[in-house]
Order: C-alpha cells, then structure tokens, then sequence
C-alpha cells in the first residue's frame, strides 16, 4: 500500500519537475531543491488506477499565483493528508478537484475522466466527490435528516421513503441518529460537521475531500469528528484530507503531502515526512506544528 | 352643556372642518366601500411584483452583460422618478398601445367595485412595474447576504444552479426579507392613494369628492382611520418580525434593509413605513393642488 508511493521515482521526478519547468515562477525559498538529473522525463510516472491524479495543476487568481505546479495522486482506498503552513494553497488545490475552482492549467483525473474538460458534467462529477468544509455549511432552515436527504431527493431522484432511510442510517453512523430533527442552529460544532459528513457520505462518493474539517471546533470537540474520520478511512474510503491535526495524518494517511508556495514541497510516506523529511522547510514546519 | 360643546366643536375651524361628527358619519360608509379598491390594488399589485422582482432580480445578477446593463436601467428609472409621474405617464400613455383600442370596449364592460377592468388593469400595471423593481433590489440584497458557503455545499453534493437557488438559497433569502417584504406592501398600499391623480375611485378619491360636495374635509380623516387600521397593525408585526430576526442571528444576518430605506443601513422599522409618510404626503399634496389649480 503505502509502499506504492516509495517506488523510488516519483518523488524524485516530482521534485525535478518543479526546477525544469521553465515557464514556472518558484518562489524563492522553494528553490534550494536538491539537484536532481535534468535529463530526466518530465512526466510523472502515475499509476492509471489512482482515483485522483493531479498533474501539473496551476491556479492563478488575477495576477497572484496560489498554485504553480502541484502534482500527485491517490490511489482507490488511500487516505492523503495534505499539510502545509496558511496560504499554501491546500484549500485551492481540494477545491479544484470538484471545480469548485475552475484550474489554470494542468490536469486533474478523477478515475478515468478528466475534470477539468469542457465536456465534465460538473453536478454529475461533484455527485461523486464527497466534500467536508471547515465552517460546515449545513442548510440551516433543515433539519440534520433534512441536510442528508435534500441531494438524495434531489440529485439521486429517491423517493421521500428511500432517502428518509438511507439518511437515519448515515446519521446513526455518525452517532447522531438522536439528532436527527434538530436544527443546524441546535447542534453543537462537532454535531454539525458529523452531520456534513453524512451528508456527503449519504450520495456515496467515491473520494472525500475534507478541508480542515476540525479546525473551526472548540478542542474538546475535535476528537467525535476524528473518530469519525479515523472509521471511515479505516472502512476502505478514498479520501484526501487537509488538515493540521498532525497525530492523525501520521496515524491514518498512507500518504503525506507537504505544500508549500502552491507547489507539493515534499511528499512521502508519514514516516518518512515525519521522521525524517529530506528538506528544510518541511522540518520546520513540522518542528512549529510540534510547538 | 353636552350641546353646547358640540356646537363649539362643529364650529371651531379646525375641528368642525377636519373632525366634524356629522361628516365622519357621512363620509364612513362611502369609504368604506373604497378600502377594497385600496387594498385590491395593493395586494394583487405587490403580488404580481413578488415573481416579477424575483426575475427582474436574477436577470440583475446575470452572467449576461445586457440582461443586466438593461435591468439596472429599469430599476435606476423606476426609483429615480416619483410613483406619481410613473401613474400618470403609464395611465394616459396606456391607450397608444397598438391594439388597446380594439380591447378597450369589451374590457369596460366588466367591472369590480364600480372601476371597469381597463383601469383595473392599467392602474395593477403600473404597481406591478415599480413593486418589481423594488422588489428585485429586496430579492437581490437578500441572496447576496447568504454565505457563500451555502451556494458551494449546495453545489459540491451535485444540486444544479437553480436546485440550490430554489432547495437551499431562496427559502432562506425568504425568511430574511419577510420583514422588508411586509414594509414594502406597505408603502404600495399607501402609495394606491396616488391613483387618485388619474381618478381611480379609491379611498383618497372618494374622500375628495366628498370633501368637495360638502365643503367639508372630515372625509379625508375617515379615510386616514382606514390606512391606519391596516398600516399599524402590519407595522408592528414587521417590527416584531425584525426584532425575532436579529434576536436568532445575534447582530448579522439579520433582516436585509429595503432599497427605499434612504437614512443609512438600518432596515426600516414602523416608524419608517407607517410614520414616515413624507414623500406620500408630499404626493398627496400634489394630488390636491392639481385638482385645485
Ligand atoms: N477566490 C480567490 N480569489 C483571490 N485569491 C484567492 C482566492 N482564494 C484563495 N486565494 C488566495 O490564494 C492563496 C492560497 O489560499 P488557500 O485558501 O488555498 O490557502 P490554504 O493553504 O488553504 O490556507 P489556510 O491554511 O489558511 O486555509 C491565498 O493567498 C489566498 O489569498
Ligand atoms: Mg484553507
């Protein structure tokens, strides 16, 4: 599993690919790389059966460039976490996988599809792209069972039966099922996410993208959502997580994703970027994470 | 001793002229059988304005340049001249229309409340195309003051634009401007009162001909009796409604402001809408002076 990423070449091509790539504008303080053969193929070596695959993805907004190159990928089953310190480009990069951004350039795959195609059916795509946000945004004028049904009645087209049953089913998974005629305006914060959570869980997404979805909690009500998180990765969900919880990155992703001045800094396994990143920025950011 | 008070009362100018018994007992009933025009007028006009200021509203915030260059033109026209001139432009201007004419004569045949239907129809126009643009700066202040974050929750589970504005954005856009909503058909009911410029037998109309025939202006307060009867109570209910509103959002998210609301960002409250009657009363003003000169 993890030892997919490790093959050796793809974080060493990753790297080069930020140094070769001449129309890139790095950031100075990403630029000490370690030199690496210039000869080397540009593309990146991804396997075809990664879920998500994001190629030399590119945001520019106006004329600030949030991401200039991020590349990697996430196999059916993983879990990636994606780290990096406040206005890396973590939020914007997630957000483009469902086109919540439209990219710059660059590619992003889901399956075998390219997203970011003028012929995407985006509501299509995003029906299968479970996304969790840091300020929950629940509907506040339904109740939770009605936050879960809404897209189930809507988007799957179930009846008012199927999609009652399959919402008391999600919110008993997140141990709400008690909750469930409550208003978003009665639920605690912790509550409320668990309650997005099943929301996205109920349409059956294959990949869950989930930005911060702790930070905005009071602490002592982090740990509900994380065991939450912690069960559904441990049930075989693909899921790309940013997050700054750093014991569970460690302790659940397969893979870990450094970002950094909108490119992917440094990736490996948890291991690895915990233990012993290769690069400076990366330690420190780690060492202050610790702090 | 009863008598001769009521003598000096029916003698004192201001008294006997404005507040005489005799002609408030007169003047009641005729009135009365006004308020439905009044109220009809009002009701149907803003009604027909909810969906026409709802569209007027998405065409506002279109992606398409034109649709929304030519609706801020509409709304910059509609409250940058007074309702009066509006009423009179559209009431005389209504028979050039090609094929008016022809209608014209079945039309009249019908009539509700002793006002056959070509009025009905030209005074319900006119209502309709200044509600609406109200009403669409109403709709439009109100689903910009919903978070973002709705519109992309909405959208990330696959609901299509106009599911997540029917399903997640407009029912909660509708609890926020209820309030201003209610103000509005306020200012629309008080604003029927200018028809009278155009003689739409409505409350202000019957009151005048009354007042002339008898030399007396007692109709006019009976016909403010009746305004009042449905402003105050409407007002206070907004009043409550706003003051609910902010209680459950605590300071933000509150009631969304109305676009005739001129003094600062404060949504109007029932001093606003049942106090601040100037600019009808200034109207009113003018009504009475045309009719004099
Ligand atoms: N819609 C936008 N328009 C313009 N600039 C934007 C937009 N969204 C994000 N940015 C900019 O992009 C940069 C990266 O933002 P992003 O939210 O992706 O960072 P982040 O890594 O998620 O940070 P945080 O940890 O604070 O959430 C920031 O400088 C931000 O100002
Ligand atoms: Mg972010």
């Amino acid at each position: 599993m993890p030892g997919e990423y490790q093959s050796g070449v793809n974080t060493e091509l990753l790297r080069l690919k930020l140094e070769s790539h001449g129309d890139v504008d790095i950031p100075d303080k990403v630029k000490n790389v370690s030199a690496v053969d210039s000869d080397a193929p540009l593309d990146v070596a991804m396997p075809a059966d990664a879920i998500i695959r994001i190629k030399n993805l590119k945001k520019v907004f106006g004329d600030n460039v949030v991401l200039h190159d991020v590349n990697f990928y996430c196999p059916k089953g993983h879990v990636v976490s994606v780290l990096g310190p406040s206005g890396s480009g973590k939020s914007t990069m997630l957000r483009c996988i469902n086109l919540l951004e439209t990219p710059t350039a660059g590619e992003i795959w889901f399956e075998d599809q390219l997203v970011n195609s003028k012929e995407t059916d985006v509501d299509h795509l995003r029906a299968k792209i479970g996304m969790v946000f840091q300020q929950f945004n629940l509907f506040p004028h339904l109740t939770a069972l009605g936050n879960v049904e809404l897209a189930l009645k809507k988007v799957r087209k179930l009846s008012k039966e199927q999609a009652e049953a399959i919402a008391t089913e999600q919110l008993e998974k997140v141990g709400l099922s008690d909750r469930a005629d409550f208003l978003p305006s009665q639920l605690s914060g912790g509550q409320a996410q668990r309650v997005a959570i099943a929301r996205a869980l109920a349409m059956e997404p294959h990949v869950m993208l989930f930005d911060e979805a702790t930070s905005a909690l009071d602490p002592s009500l982090v740990r509900d959502v994380l065991d939450v998180m912690r069960d559904l990765a441990k049930s075989g969900m693909t899921m790309i997580v940013v997050t700054h919880e750093m014991a569970f990155a460690r302790d659940v992703s397969d893979h870990v994703v450094f970002m950094e001045g909108g490119v992917v800094y440094e990736q490996g396994t948890p291991e690895k970027i915990f233990d012993h990143p290769d690069r400076e920025r990366t330690r420190e950011f780690l060492q202050g994470m610790i702090d | 001793m009863f008598q001769a008070f009521i003598h000096w009362w029916e003698n004192y100018p201001i008294t006997g002229i404005f507040f005489n018994f005799h002609y408030i007992g007169q003047a009641f009933l005729p009135i009365l059988k006004c308020l439905p025009v009044s109220l009809l007028l009002g009701v149907i006009g803003f009604v027909l304005g909810i969906p026409g200021g709802l569209l007027v509203s998405f065409m506002k915030m279109s992606k398409v340049k034109p649709l929304r260059w030519l609706m801020t033109a509409y709304i910059d026209v509609v409250r940058g001249t007074p309702m009066f001139l509006q009423i009179l432009i559209i009431y005389f201007g209504f028979p050039f229309i090609p094929g008016y004419k022809a209608l014209q004569m079945p039309l009249k045949q019908i009539v509700f409340f002793q006002i056959d239907l070509t009025i009905w129809l030209r005074a319900l126009f006119i209502i309709f195309i200044n509600t609406a643009a109200y009403q669409a700066e109403i709709f439009r202040a109100g689903i910009q003051s919903i978070p973002k974050g709705q519109n992309e929750a909405a959208r990330s589970l696959g609901m299509g634009k106009w599911q997540t504005m029917g399903f997640v954005i407009l029912p909660q856009t509708i609890r926020r401007i209820l309030p201003t909503m209610l103000s509005e058909f306020i200012l629309v009911f008080k604003d029927t009162s200018l028809f009278a410029a155009v003689s739409v037998f409505e409350m202000v109309m019957q009151a005048k001909v009354i007042a002339a025939a008898t030399y007396n202006q007692s109709a006019l307060i009976v016909t403010a009796f009746f305004y009042l009867l449905i402003t105050i109570p409407l007002g206070r209910f907004v009043a409550r409604m706003e003051n609910k509103l902010a209680e459950q959002d605590g300071g933000d998210g509150g009631a969304v402001a109305s676009p005739r609301a001129k003094r600062g960002k404060r949504p109007p409250r029932l001093d606003d809408t049942v106090g601040d009657s100037a600019h009808v009363v200034s109207h009113r003003e003018n009504v009475l002076n045309s009719e004099v000169s």
